[in-house]
């Protein structure tokens, strides 16, 4: 009897620690979705579409798909390199550079603008040797598309870089000895191999860069067509009292998050 | 030929050989950390020697004096590599094209020779699949046949064996020896495993902690062992046979060539090829049919007594038609009351369970440490 009333406290204790959790977890996956569903629910979708024909709308999608593309290519192209030697490099100070590399992600945007500014901008300490270049970064396209790019590579760094520790190191010894050098290597065994961490990492890194706002407001300003990005015109637009405007372009912000969560959680698996 | 004259810092010791192979099979044996996958690696060109010089033929390949390192893929040596670095991303058939492309050779050209190599080894109808749908012996001839498509040179391979699984290595092992033995080019095979060594025993180089050992053919190993370590290595009988029937008492019996049977321990083996190894010093010898519980009792002929230090390796034939040959140590004790000499007719007796099969359980406990060496009794 004793044994009984024991056993039946213990299942109700565990149904009541089953209902505590299940109830946690629901008002924290509804504290994530109910925002995002009240913005994307505001407006009806004809409404929306007329809402993104707008000039300031569409001079911010051109410009951060310009801006986010080339941010992208050039993470690629300087962070394949960086990733390859993290990843297979033997040297002094391996783990520190690891580390700095994840820097960005981890400094706020704000500091990593104020950051840019004071290296790059007309007061930095490269300013006056730009200036006499005569190249002004400061308030420009160029300006808007280092600020994603400092803020965004480590996530196609981070990415690649497991990727490429991931490839068996016999596969490529064993390309060597079949007559290809480091470059056919790369190119053969090592990319297609670690593809699917490159693929997730540009993924993630250009998603990165397309919300970068806090570096890009501090660094490149707020100029329509040639500085205002995409989240930098949702800000001004609900400033300016055009709540309907900042609502079509976050639609859009978060209908790409949407997929790029998607795609690499497929990638991913 | 090719010939290594060199000296290669490890983390735990220094690899210093000079050792030059012949355009035949040398098996190079050793326990896990002698140094056996650098040595590879050096003829490879996949890493740099500290010191001395590498040749092929009239080749320099590696001179560390005069600063000249020649890349792997200039060497014309293939290498099969441990658990065989298939490309996994590629098929069969791009697997075994793929240094050839390297060589810039054209593709109909290319194709030809894939195809020949594919027939050759078997393996045709695996043309299109992926390494991961292959079987162990399966991936081992496609290794194989990406490195013959070449016609290097030199040939290394490394562990090729040690991937596959107890049965399959038996059929592997005589397919290997017939691939090998047909080459005529210098050959060298690694292997933790003395019974891989048996495959090829005119050439047998004992590598331990980095320096070889001895260099000679089985027959010299056996009976002239410069060390213990050696002695014990190479003293291990390895038979292979054919497990055919379960019997009671959870034995399964294996015909051996010869007309000899012997019991095994039945757990966890099918019928079909199968290879055994046995120690010397777990045989007991007797002149009269012994009254222990061993299950393997083999009448025999002693064929040769050589004494070796605090014990003495006893050279037997056995069976009905005294066609298997045995080697079993005993104390000097024991040979003296056994009154043991060229000729004589003796009972050798083992217990089934001194059998061991396969390389997983035998590969490490092979080599006995020289802790358990003393003393070499006849025991039971």
């Amino acid at each position: 009897m004793h044994q009984l009333h024991r056993n039946t406290g213990s299942s109700l204790r565990a149904g009541a620690g089953r209902l505590l959790v299940v109830t946690l977890a629901a008002i924290q996956l509804l504290f994530i979705a109910f925002p995002l569903a009240a913005l994307v629910l505001h407006t009806p979708l004809g409404t929306l579409w007329t809402n993104l024909q707008t000039p300031t709308a569409t001079s911010a999608l051109t410009l951060s798909l310009e801006t986010t593309t080339v941010a992208l290519l050039l993470t690629i192209a300087f962070g394949t390199p960086t990733a390859y030697l993290l990843a297979r490099g033997t040297f002094p100070g391996r783990r520190l550079l690891d580390s700095v590399v994840d820097l960005p992600i981890v400094v706020p945007p704000a500091v990593a603008g104020v950051a840019l500014l004071l290296a790059f901008g007309r007061q930095g300490l490269l300013g006056p040797t730009l200036n006499n270049l005569g190249i002004h970064l400061a308030f420009s396209t160029p300006a808007v598309v280092m600020a994603q790019l400092f803020v965004s590579c480590p996530f196609y760094i981070r990415s690649a870089r497991a990727g490429f520790i991931a490839v068996d190191r016999a596969l490529e010894d064993a390309s060597a000895t079949l007559g290809y050098g480091g470059w056919g290597t790369f190119r053969r065994i090592t990319v297609p191999l670690a593809l699917p961490s490159l693929v997730s990492g540009a993924v993630l890194t250009w998603a990165r860069a397309l919300g970068e706002f806090g570096a890009t407001i501090m660094f490149a300003g707020n100029l329509m067509g040639v500085t205002q990005t995409m989240p930098l015109a949702v800000y001004l637009s609900l400033e300016s009292g055009d709540l309907d405007g900042a609502v079509a372009l976050s639609v859009v912000l978060v209908l790409v998050s949407l997929i790029v969560s998607l795609a690499v959680r497929l990638i991913d698996a | 030929m090719l010939h290594l004259a060199a000296s290669k810092r490890l983390r735990e010791m220094t690899l210093a050989v000079d050792l030059a192979f012949a355009a035949s099979v040398t098996t190079v044996v050793g326990p896990s950390g002698a140094g056996k996958t650098t040595l590879l690696r050096l003829a490879a060109g996949l890493v740099r020697p500290d010191a001395g010089t590498i040749r092929l033929g009239e080749r320099t390949l590696d001179d560390t004096a005069r600063r000249v390192h020649m890349p792997p893929g200039e060497r014309n040596i293939s290498l099969v590599f441990q658990e065989y670095a298939l490309f996994p991303h590629l098929s069969v058939a791009q697997n075994v094209a793929y240094g050839l492309a390297a060589r810039h050779i054209r593709r109909a050209e290319r194709q030809r020779r894939v195809s020949a190599m594919l027939e050759r080894l078997d393996i045709a109808e695996l043309a299109m699949e992926r390494p991961a749908r292959l079987s162990g012996g399966q991936r081992q001839r496609v290794a194989l046949a990406r490195a013959l498509v070449l016609e290097p040179s030199a040939l290394l391979l490394d562990e090729p064996l040690a991937a596959l699984d107890v049965q399959t290595r038996t059929s592997v092992r005589a397919e290997l020896r017939e691939v090998l033995t047909n080459l005529a080019i210098p050959t060298v095979l690694v292997t933790h495993d003395y019974a891989d060594a048996l495959v090829f025993r005119e050439r047998i180089v004992i590598l331990v902690g980095g320096k070889v050992a001895q260099d000679g053919s089985h027959a010299d190993l056996l009976a002239h062992p410069h060390t213990r370590f050696v002695a014990d290595f190479t003293g291990v009988n390895f038979f292979e046979g054919l497990l055919d029937t379960h019997e009671p008492d959870r034995l399964a019996r294996v015909a051996l060539p010869g007309s000899v049977e012997i019991f095994v321990p039945a757990e966890g083996l099918v019928a079909g090829p199968i290879g055994l190894g046995l120690r010397p010093w777990d045989i007991t010898l007797s002149t009269m049919p012994p009254s222990s519980s061993a299950r393997n009792v083999l009448r025999g002929r002693v064929r040769e007594v050589l004494p070796l230090g605090g014990r003495v390796r006893v050279m037997l034939a056995v069976g009905p038609e005294c066609a298997l040959s045995l080697v079993a140590e005993i104390t000097p004790d024991a040979q003296a009351s056994l009154d043991c000499r060229e000729g004589q007719e003796l009972y050798a007796a083992f217990k089934a369970t001194a059998l061991s099969v396969g390389p997983t359980e035998r590969g490490d406990t092979l080599g006995r440490s020289d802790a358990e060496v003393e003393p070499a009794g006849s025991r039971d």
